[in-house]
């Protein structure tokens, strides 16, 4: 008896239906072909399965979990409200706010606009993590002294586009 | 969403599913941080569209699709497909696992990836992510028919990319 590949897959998946189990159930005794065709899919899945197990051990990045929980999580830890941080800029002159704004409306919007993300959430990014996806290294952090409100760049080990406008 | 609460709720669910997130972003994405870069933007525009998910239908599966939608717009937008696919980064994090192991772990990554987005998709969420067939089709948005024929022909390549040379097998 002949039976498909995607019969004896769908078979090993548990995924067959009554009818086309007991299909494969009578041919298998006959055939020990096909037996040996559904241990393969079986040998398969539990390769694939093996391969990626150890993600779900691994500890899952804070960054992850902020953003699971959402911006309201977030803002109690370590996050810039961005007009707040351009009120303080304006009564002090500080290297890290004065990039923010160099950066300006338009790379934020962009970056915004690409991730269809809100802008807040961007800037939570910004605040507590180097920047996806550009291998740039540098961040901003809060200044505990000042009450959380003014940020400090550290730009020793970065490299990246930005790196010019802050220099 | 009718109250603080019960949004609350489903953020906990979500933090809970971070690890499958992670696990599936890895399938598509190889290397770890960028990987962790798509499930943060699937996370965050989940929460963004909450008011889109059906309370019959399986947060899992919403956020896979999510995930999936991702990465097909950030290959599709930056070009990046070479860049983070680059075989040389897969074997940055050996550690102390077993050298046999991870040899055998990177060849799975490696089949895997050579395998048309399409079928890479399909054999990710039935096979590692166990989802049923049903569900699977749902997150990819096809009949059931074009899932199960994606699935066999990601595993009929797997298996061929996978099988040991004719001299070693015993």
């Amino acid at each position: 008896m002949s039976v498909s590949d995607e019969s004896l897959m769908a078979y090993a998946d548990g995924e067959a239906d009554a009818a086309t189990r007991a299909i494969i159930e009578t041919a298998m005794r006959d055939d020990p072909e096909i037996h040996r065709r559904i241990e393969e899919h079986r040998a398969l899945r539990e390769t694939m399965q093996g391969a990626f197990s150890a993600v779900l051990d691994e500890s899952v990045p804070q960054r992850l979990i902020d953003a699971a929980r959402g911006p309201d999580a977030a803002r109690t830890g370590n996050v810039v409200d961005l007009a707040r941080a351009r009120r303080a800029a304006a009564a002090v002159d500080v290297p890290g706010l004065a990039w923010l704004q160099i950066m300006g409306e338009d790379q934020l919007e962009r970056r915004t606009d690409r991730r269809r993300g809100p802008r807040r959430g961007f800037i939570q990014s910004a605040v507590g993590r180097p920047f996806a996806g550009t291998g740039c290294d540098h961040r901003l952090e809060l200044s505990r002294q000042n009450g959380g409100l003014l940020p400090d760049v550290l730009i020793d080990r970065c490299s990246c586009k930005f790196r010019t406008r802050m220099s | 969403m009718s109250t603080n609460e019960s949004a609350e709720t489903i953020q906990e669910q979500v933090v809970a599913l971070l690890p499958r997130l992670r696990r599936f972003a890895r399938n598509l994405v190889r290397t770890p941080h960028d990987a962790d870069d798509m499930v943060q933007i699937a996370v965050e525009r989940a929460l963004l569209h909450l008011d889109q998910w059906h309370r019959d239908a399986r947060l899992d599966s919403w956020l896979f699709k999510i995930l999936r939608n991702a990465w097909i717009d950030e290959v599709r937008s930056r070009g990046r497909r070479a860049k983070l696919f680059m075989p040389e980064e897969a074997g940055e994090n050996v550690g102390e696992a077993s050298m046999e192991r991870e040899i055998d772990r990177l060849s799975v990554e490696a089949a895997l990836a050579r395998l048309p987005h399409d079928q890479r998709l399909a054999v990710s969420l039935v096979l590692v992510e166990g989802l049923a067939y049903k569900d699977a089709a749902d997150v990819l948005e096809v009949p059931i028919g074009t899932l199960t024929s994606r699935l066999a022909r990601g595993r009929e390549s797997l298996a061929a990319m996978l099988r040991p040379p004719q001299g070693d097998r015993s």
